[in-house]
């Protein structure tokens, strides 16, 4: 048996077209989720539609009333053959006496993997934000939990959703994007990565770091200025295709482009800047350590 | 306010490749270089540097900046943007706004793209000197 262990996010919403009103409608969700405040535990409720349970600005769980796919059905296909019904209700029953979580238990029995489990969730939450934002959900409360205690390593930041939606216009090339970034980013970065698509009105987010916890419309704004900086800088030398900017004392954003696809990684030290930009030196055809002597040669002779 | 880029075209050859930097004083506002570039006749490169730096700085919003810096536990700068290095095949940009002449900044251009920490070391040397001036 086979765990579907880390399914690109490009794969996880593969029944939900990616459209400019639609992402417009996740965004809208994911705002409200990044502009609680800090460390905030609990749920936004959408009255009869669904809720999202948060715990420090991320997505711990999320129903909707439309989805079509419940957690144990995709829990299910994540193994190859896909479990049996009877042996996901059988363990649901025995879960529900012992008060253990579904998901925890099928880690626990072996039967899917952490990574399985995590994939999981990844696709029903962010089913369940779509289908929130496709159903114009509004936003009634939020009501705070005074318990906390979901486990990080399955709950998601707004940045990721994002990126799951924005990977459904090309899967191969936000698959290829992630594998960009994570090859590329280094200790103490953050990145993502995103192309221009007339799906969104600006900057469509294909890929993330999955530490990136910066909140969607930072981040997005951050992507529209390094498209910009891309497209002033063909006036004066075409051929740019990286940059760094720095954002005060240690913080520097680094930018690099390659095959349509534009990259932001965020450098919490300047170290980590270093290693970055240098990585991307190495791109550059080392071709330009010897020089045209001839106008230097004429200026050191007067 | 005089500021010019000092020294001509700047030339050094070394074991990590050799740097052959133009530099110029720009004024981020306009675009417009604030004294001739320091090679020998028009340099269309940097001038054109030059004319993309108010879409540059001049349209950043700062409230983004300043919440990723917080977000990376960073202190915001004085600009929304500090040094900036643009990097293409064949040439290093950068450029530098300067702390005590506001809205000016250093340009610089340089054909070693495969030596930058020997170009910002000499940009930061330059820069270093106009802070100097009054």
């Amino acid at each position: 048996m086979n765990a579907a262990e880390g399914a690109p996010s490009s794969r996880m919403l593969s029944s939900i077209p990616a459209n400019p009103g639609l992402i417009s409608g996740v965004l809208r969700l994911l705002e409200l989720i990044d502009d609680l405040p800090r460390g905030a535990t609990g749920a936004l409720h959408f009255g009869d539609e669904g809720m999202i349970l948060v715990e420090s600005k991320k997505i711990c769980w999320a129903v909707s009333r439309g989805m079509r796919l419940r957690l144990t059905e995709i829990l299910r296909r994540q193994t190859t053959p896909p479990l049996t019904r009877e042996a996901v209700e059988e363990l649901y029953r025995a879960c529900k006496q012992t008060g253990t979580p579904i998901g925890e238990a099928l880690v626990a029995s072996g039967v899917v993997s952490e990574a399985g489990l995590r994939a999981a969730l990844f696709k029903h939450n962010g089913e369940a934000i779509v289908s929130l934002a496709q159903n114009g959900a509004s936003v009634e409360r939020f009501v705070n939990h005074s318990k906390t205690g979901y486990d990080p390593k399955f709950a998601f930041s707004s940045c990721e959703v994002l990126a799951m939606l924005g990977a459904r216009d090309d899967p191969a090339r936000a698959a290829a994007a992630q594998s960009e970034l994570d090859g590329t980013l280094v200790q103490d970065s953050v990145g993502a990565a995103f192309v221009r698509s007339s799906r969104s009105s600006g900057p469509l987010v294909i890929a993330v770091d999955s530490a990136c916890g910066l909140a969607v419309t930072d981040l997005l704004q951050a992507c529209t200025w390094v498209s910009g900086l891309f497209d002033v800088a063909r006036t004066f030398d075409p051929d740019v295709f990286a940059a760094r900017a720095a954002l005060g004392d240690r913080a520097t954003l680094v930018t690099w482009r390659s095959n349509e696809v534009e990259y932001v990684g965020l450098c919490a030290s300047r170290p980590a800047a270093a290693r970055l930009m240098s990585r991307m030196a190495q791109r550059a055809p080392r071709t330009s350590g010897v020089m045209a002597l001839g106008v230097r040669q004429e200026t050191s002779s007067t | 306010m005089k500021l010019v880029a000092q020294g001509a075209v700047v030339k050094r050859a070394d074991d990590a490749g050799a740097s052959d930097i133009t530099w110029a004083v720009g004024c981020m506002r306009t675009g417009v270089l604030l004294g001739p570039p320091s090679s020998a006749g028009p340099n269309p490169q940097i001038e054109n540097l030059a004319a993309t730096l108010p879409e540059v700085f001049g349209t950043v919003d700062a409230g983004w900046l300043e919440r990723i810096a917080a977000q990376l536990e960073a202190e915001p700068g004085d600009h929304p943007f500090g040094e900036l290095l643009l990097l293409s095949e064949q040439h290093v940009h950068v450029i530098q706004p300067l702390r005590n002449h506001r809205g000016v900044a250093l340009l610089a251009v340089s054909g070693a793209a495969n030596a930058i920490g020997l170009v910002l070391s000499q940009v930061h040397a330059q820069v270093a000197a106009l802070e100097r001036e009054e």
